[in-house]
C-alpha cells in the first residue's frame, strides 16, 4: 500500500509537469498571430529575422505566460495555507473576501496616490495589496474567534468581500475619469498588463515566499490533527499561525496587485490535488498545488483570450466557470461523507 | 515530575485548588471522580494545554513553562478527548504524526520512525488497519490510533484524557496491559478514567477529584478499605456493593 502511494505521487507529479509544459507552450503559440514551436525555439536560442513574431513573444506572450504561471501557483498555495489555518477546505482568498480587501486598498492607492502624483511602482502596489489582504484577514480571524461554525465563517467572509467591493465602487463613482480607466481594466481581473519587469518581480517575491512555505511544511503537517496535537509535537502554534497568515497574504496580494481578484483557484486546486494524490501531506501537496494552480491559470487565461477573440474576457469569468462547480461538488461530497 | 500548589481552571474561575504531588519514573496515576469535577481541566493544566492559574509543574528540575515546546515534545505526549477530523489521512499517517518531533526539518520520516510507528500500531492492535482511511475507522479504532500516536512519540510522560472512551471491554483491558508494559519500561502515565475498577487495578496511586474541587491522593488499597469511592461518586449502599465486587 505504501508503495502504491509512492507511485501515485510520482505519476501525478509527472503528469502535472507534462501538462504544465504543454500549457505554457500553448500560451506562447496561440493567439491572434499564431507562432509555431519552431519559430519560438528560434527566437529563444538562435535569433530570428522575424521581428514581429519576436516582439509578440518576448514583449507580450512570454511575460504574460510567466506571470500567469507564477501567480496562478501562488494563488493555489495561498488557498492551501488558509485552509490549514481555518481547518476548513472551503477557505480561500477570494471567498473569504481577502482578495476584495486587497482590491479596495489598491483602488485607494491608484486613485489617491497614483492619480495625484502620477507615480507608481511594483513594490508599492504589492505593499498596498498586502495591507488590504492583512486587514481583511484580520477581520476574518476576529470573526472566526467567536464563531467556530464553518458556514458562518464563509458567510462572514462573503460579507466582508461585499463591503470591500462596495467601498471600491464608491471610490470609483467619485474618482476622475482618467483614474478609472486605469482602475477598471485592472479590477476586471486580467493578466493582460503583464510585462517582463513585473514578471521578474513576482518571480522573486513568490519564489522566496514559496521557499519559506516549504520550510513551514513540517508545522503545517502537525496542524492536520488540530492545534493541541500540533503543540504537543513541538510546534510553536502562535508563531506558526502568524507565519501562515503572512505568507498567504503575500501570495494573494501579489496576484491581486497584478491581475486583480482571481476566483476559486485557491479552493478548487488544492481540493483537486488532495483527491488525485489521496493525501494531505503538505510537503507533497504544496508543490503539487503550485503546479496545478499554474496549469489552471494558464489554461483559463488562454480561454479568456481566445473564446471571444479579439475581445478578452476577465480571467475570473473562466476560473469561476470551472472552479465553482468543483467547489459545489466538494461541498456535496463532504456533506454526504459526514452523513455516512 | 513534581506538581506544586497547582491551581487549575478557566478564565480566573478556579476549579482545582492547590494540588501538590510527586510522580516517580514509571508510575501510573489515575484521576477519578464524578463528571464535571475538573479531572480534564486538571490534566490539561498539568500537560500545559491550558495555563495553570497558579502553582508550578516541574519536569526534572525544570519548570514546564520554561521548557521549549520542541524539547517538551520529546518528553511528554498527550491523548485528548477532542474529536480529530482528518482529510485523506490513513491510520498510519495519524500514528506517524507522533514521530514529527524526531523527523527532519521538512517533516520527512526515517526508517526508525516507520518502525517505531509500526510497533506502536501492533501494540494497540491496529496493525492491519494501517492503510485504511482514518475517517473510515470506528470510534474505538480511532481512539486506539490516537493512543498509538502518543506512544510512538516515545515520551517520558504519557498524559491521557479518558483513553478508555469508545473502547469495548476487551480493548479496555488490553489498554491496561499496554499501560502496565509502558510503565515497566519507565514511562510515567497520568490519565483520567471513568471506571474506578480499572483505575484501582492498574494504578500505583489514584487521585480522587471531588465535585467541590478538592483532590486527594491515595493508594488503591486505602481507597478500597476506606470505601472512599462511595462518597466520591455519591453512591447508595446498593450501588456501592454492586461495583465493589469488582475491586478485588
Amino acid at each position: 500500500m505504501q508503495k502504491n502511494a509512492r507511485s501515485r505521487t510520482v505519476i501525478v507529479f509527472a503528469a502535472l509537469l507534462f501538462i504544465l509544459i504543454i500549457s505554457f507552450i500553448l500560451n506562447l503559440c496561440v493567439g491572434t498571430v499564431q507562432v509555431d514551436m519552431k519559430k519560438i525555439l528560434e527566437i529563444f536560442f538562435t535569433g530570428t529575422s522575424d521581428i514581429k513574431s519576436r516582439n509578440i513573444i518576448m514583449d507580450i506572450r512570454l511575460p504574460r505566460a510567466l506571470m500567469t504561471l507564477i501567480l496562478g501557483g501562488g494563488l493555489a498555495v495561498s488557498g492551501f495555507l488558509l485552509q490549514t489555518y481555518f481547518a476548513n477546505p472551503i477557505a480561500g482568498p477570494y471567498i473569504l473576501g481577502i482578495s476584495s480587501g486587497a482590491k479596495m486598498t489598491v483602488a485607494l492607492f491608484l486613485i489617491f496616490i497614483v492619480g495625484r502624483s502620477g507615480k507608481s511602482s511594483s513594490v508599492l502596489l504589492v505593499l498596498t495589496a498586502f495591507a488590504g489582504s492583512i486587514i481583511a484577514t484580520g477581520f476574518i480571524i476576529l470573526i472566526s474567534n467567536s464563531v467556530k461554525n464553518m458556514a458562518s465563517l464563509l458567510a462572514a467572509g462573503i460579507m466582508i468581500g461585499y463591503i470591500c467591493s462596495s467601498v471600491t465602487d464608491f471610490l470609483i463613482a467619485f474618482a476622475d475619469d482618467s483614474d478609472i480607466v486605469n482602475l477598471h481594466s485592472w479590477s476586471q481581473g486580467s493578466f493582460s498588463g503583464a510585462d517582463m519587469k513585473g514578471a521578474l518581480f513576482c518571480f522573486f517575491l513568490v519564489g522566496i515566499t514559496m521557499v519559506l512555505v516549504m520550510l513551514l511544511s513540517k508545522s503545517l503537517d502537525a496542524f492536520r490533527l488540530g492545534e493541541n496535537y500540533a503543540r504537543s509535537v513541538g510546534v510553536n502554534v502562535r508563531v506558526c499561525r502568524v507565519a501562515i497568515i503572512l505568507m498567504s497574504s503575500i501570495l494573494s496580494a501579489c496576484v491581486t496587485a497584478y491581475a486583480g481578484p482571481v476566483s476559486f483557484i485557491g479552493i478548487a486546486v488544492p481540493f483537486l490535488m488532495r483527491e488525485s494524490l489521496k493525501s494531505s501531506k503538505p510537503i507533497i501537496l504544496i508543490p503539487a498545488s503550485f503546479m496545478a494552480g499554474s496549469i489552471f491559470c494558464l489554461l483559463s487565461d488562454l480561454l479568456a483570450r481566445r473564446i471571444f477573440a479579439p475581445t478578452e474576457l476577465n480571467i475570473s469569468a473562466v476560473t469561476s466557470l470551472f472552479g465553482a462547480p468543483i467547489v459545489i461538488f466538494m461541498i456535496i461530497r463532504r456533506h454526504r461523507n459526514r452523513e455516512n | 515530575m513534581r506538581i506544586e500548589n497547582l491551581k487549575a481552571g478557566y478564565h480566573k474561575n478556579v476549579i482545582i485548588q492547590d494540588l501538590s504531588l510527586e510522580l516517580g519514573k514509571g508510575e501510573v496515576l489515575s484521576l477519578i471522580g464524578p463528571n464535571g469535577g475538573g479531572k480534564s481541566t486538571l490534566l490539561k493544566s498539568i500537560s500545559g494545554q491550558i495555563k495553570p492559574l497558579g502553582g508550578t509543574v516541574f519536569i526534572g528540575k525544570d519548570d514546564i513553562k520554561h521548557i521549549p515546546v520542541k524539547q517538551l515534545s520529546k518528553r511528554m505526549s498527550i491523548v485528548t478527548t477532542e474529536r480529530v477530523r482528518t482529510q485523506h489521512m490513513t491510520c498510519r499517517d495519524v500514528v506517524m504524526a507522533g514521530r514529527l518531533p524526531y523527523s527532519d526539518s521538512l517533516g520527512l520520516f526515517s526508517k526508525d520512525d516507520q518502525s517505531s510507528a509500526g510497533r506502536a500500531m501492533e501494540l494497540m492492535n491496529i496493525g492491519d488497519l494501517a492503510d485504511k482511511s482514518y475517517e473510515a475507522l470506528s470510534d474505538g479504532q480511532k481512539q486506539r490510533a490516537l493512543i498509538a500516536r502518543a506512544i510512538c512519540q516515545e515520551p517520558e510522560y504519557l498524559i491521557m484524557d479518558e483513553p478508555t472512551s469508545y473502547l469495548d471491554i476487551r480493548h479496555k483491558l488490553d489498554l491496561m496491559d499496554v499501560v502496565k508494559k509502558l510503565s515497566s519500561e519507565g514511562v510515567s502515565i497520568i490519565m483520567t478514567l471513568h471506571e474506578p475498577q480499572l483505575a484501582l487495578r492498574i494504578s500505583e496511586r489514584v487521585l480522587m477529584v471531588r465535585q467541590d474541587g478538592s483532590a486527594e491522593c491515595a493508594s488503591p488499597k486505602e481507597v478500597i478499605e476506606s470505601g472512599m469511592i462511595k462518597e466520591l461518586y455519591g453512591l447508595t449502599d446498593e450501588m456501592y456493593s454492586f461495583i465493589s465486587k469488582s475491586f478485588v
